[in-house]
């Protein structure tokens, strides 16, 4: 009987492609509330998990009580929603992540290139931003404020979008690209996000792909999304389609194994399930690296 | 490929989904008492509130202060008081303990930082517990009620509060001792009697419910 894991780390015997000394968890899913106890309780098969950082910026009670629990059982890597990169930063939310983050220890944390609201209204939601070089150079400002108050490794991760600005002069890729070089911070590879804005602005998915700094990724995300009348919403309530798959495989060929994690937010279904959809993702990077060979 | 405006018409649609879903998920005594009355509040809500908090845990703390602006039902006011009670308390630091066999009359205590004091002129605690336990609402009633939300560990629990109680625990907002706290009862002589007929149990009770305890 082979252990689990064990093609992936034969062939991780190649040389790492990434800059950074981070580690290849295995594919995780999110903690989500549903979960919570039984995944405390019975501790199933699963290699880490992302935690929602703003779930746990509180100051006690219950969600802090699951985290700690959580933390002595698996590895786990906090995800934000709500930094806002390309608004104007909240002292307290900062605050309240930087001793989140010291407390937990992550390898890495993340949120994502977007901005959440205008002056003091917040929309809760990841808007889209101008690929313009001023907005480049604040959110560059913005990650590094951000990286140097939490004290670890930053990254990145591109949204999904449904609308384009006039005023952007380059493509989401190259924007991508700038920001993370100029700010030297890591990439969250969302698949999906890609996959979701290529068929909602039309373009290749794969000539974004080619075009950013692989070795720059250090997690990728997989989500299931919805068709809506004349254009895709990323809902994150479903399984992985075939066209992402086919499109992480072709991550996987590109930059070796690297930490993936499975979206699964709405209807969120028993653990047993979202263990196979990992299952599926470790099938599907196996067979890419075996392809690779 | 989206007209602009339909572009943008996708994430107002998000918007007008996920926003009242966030508040009504705060509210969920209110919820129990309104049933589909509630969600035409909440739009109207949202309208005049819009979120300010990069957490949607606190997206409805003004609904309380809402109803109050369009003369809703003091039973409306007084639960989305107790909701946003509840969702504060949820999250608070947690409660720290102490031995009620060792109190001293110079030991300070301060109310533990999930504990919540209420002052309600109806019964809507009831009506709350009941609905979240899957139950029938209890008939409202309509009187001055002193309620003491906290939490000893991870579930919020309530107390209702004989007035001298109350009025014990209202001395303790501010970490103080044991003989300073009393003493400040002591000018009334009805709140006087009746602590000095209970204060040992009270005092058992606030210290295993973690109401009271050591200052930080
Ligand atoms: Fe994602």
């Amino acid at each position: 009987m082979f252990r689990q894991g064990w093609l992936q780390d034969l062939m991780m015997k190649r040389p790492a492609v990434s800059r950074f000394a981070v580690p290849d968890l295995g594919i995780g899913v999110g903690y989500r509330v549903p979960h919570y106890r039984q995944v405390v309780e019975e501790q199933p098969e699963m290699d880490w998990f992302e935690v929602l950082s703003e779930n746990f910026m509180v100051d006690g009670g219950s969600p802090r009580h699951w985290l700690r629990e959580l933390a002595k059982r698996y590895p786990l890597v906090l995800h934000g929603v709500a930094t806002s990169l390309g608004g104007e930063g909240d002292p307290g939310h900062l605050r309240r992540l930087a001793a989140l983050v010291a407390e937990v220890r992550p390898p890495w944390v993340s949120d994502h290139l977007c901005f959440t609201g205008s002056h003091t209204a917040n929309a809760h939601d990841l808007l889209p931003l101008p690929y313009t070089p001023e907005v480049r150079d604040h959110v560059i400002g913005r990650i590094r404020e951000v990286s140097e108050a939490v004290g670890t490794l930053y990254a990145v991760e591109n949204v999904s979008s449904y609308l384009s600005w006039k005023a952007s002069e380059v493509p989401e890729w190259e924007f991508l690209t700038q920001v993370v070089e100029g700010a030297d911070c890591g990439i969250l590879l969302d698949v999906n996000n890609v996959f979701v804005s290529s068929v909602n602005h039309g373009f290749d998915p794969m000539e974004y792909i080619n075009n950013i700094p692989l070795d720059r990724v250090v997690q990728i995300h997989l989500a299931g999304h919805s068709i809506k009348d004349g254009y895709r919403l990323d809902t994150h309530d479903g399984p992985v389609c075939d066209e992402v798959w086919e499109l992480y495989a072709a991550v996987i060929q590109r930059m070796g194994s690297v930490s993936t994690l499975i979206e699964w937010d709405g209807d969120v279904p028993e653990f047993s399930r979202l263990q196979q959809e990992a299952n599926q993702a470790r099938t599907i990077r196996d067979a890419a690296l075996l392809a690779l060979v | 490929m989206l007209s602009p405006t339909d572009q943008i018409g996708v994430y107002a649609e998000q918007y007008r989904l996920r926003l009242p879903e966030a508040v009504i998920y705060e509210l969920r005594g209110l919820e129990a008492l309104l049933g589909d009355a509630l969600p035409p509040l909440v739009a109207q809500y949202l309208q005049h509130y819009p979120s300010q908090t990069w957490t949607l845990d606190r997206v409805a703390d003004q609904f309380e202060e809402f109803l109050a602006s369009i003369h809703a039902p003091v039973e409306q006011t007084d639960m989305a008081r107790l909701d946003i009670a509840v969702s504060h308390a949820f999250t608070a630091p947690d409660a720290r303990t102490f031995d009620a066999s060792t109190l001293q009359a110079e030991t300070q205590l301060v109310l533990q930082p999930p504990v919540v004091l209420l002052e309600l002129s109806t019964s809507v605690f009831r009506t709350r517990s009941a609905a979240l336990s899957g139950l029938d609402l209890p008939e409202m009633e309509f009187a001055d009620f002193r309620v003491v939300l906290f939490r000893p560990e991870r579930k919020i629990r309530h107390l209702v509060l004989a007035d001298a109680a109350y009025k014990l625990l209202n001395a303790f907002k501010t970490p103080t001792s044991l003989a300073d706290g009393l003493q400040t009862l002591s000018q009334d002589a009805f709140t006087a009697n009746a602590l000095a007929a209970n204060l040992g149990d009270w005092m058992r009770t606030f210290a295993k419910s973690r109401i009271l305890g050591p200052p930080a």
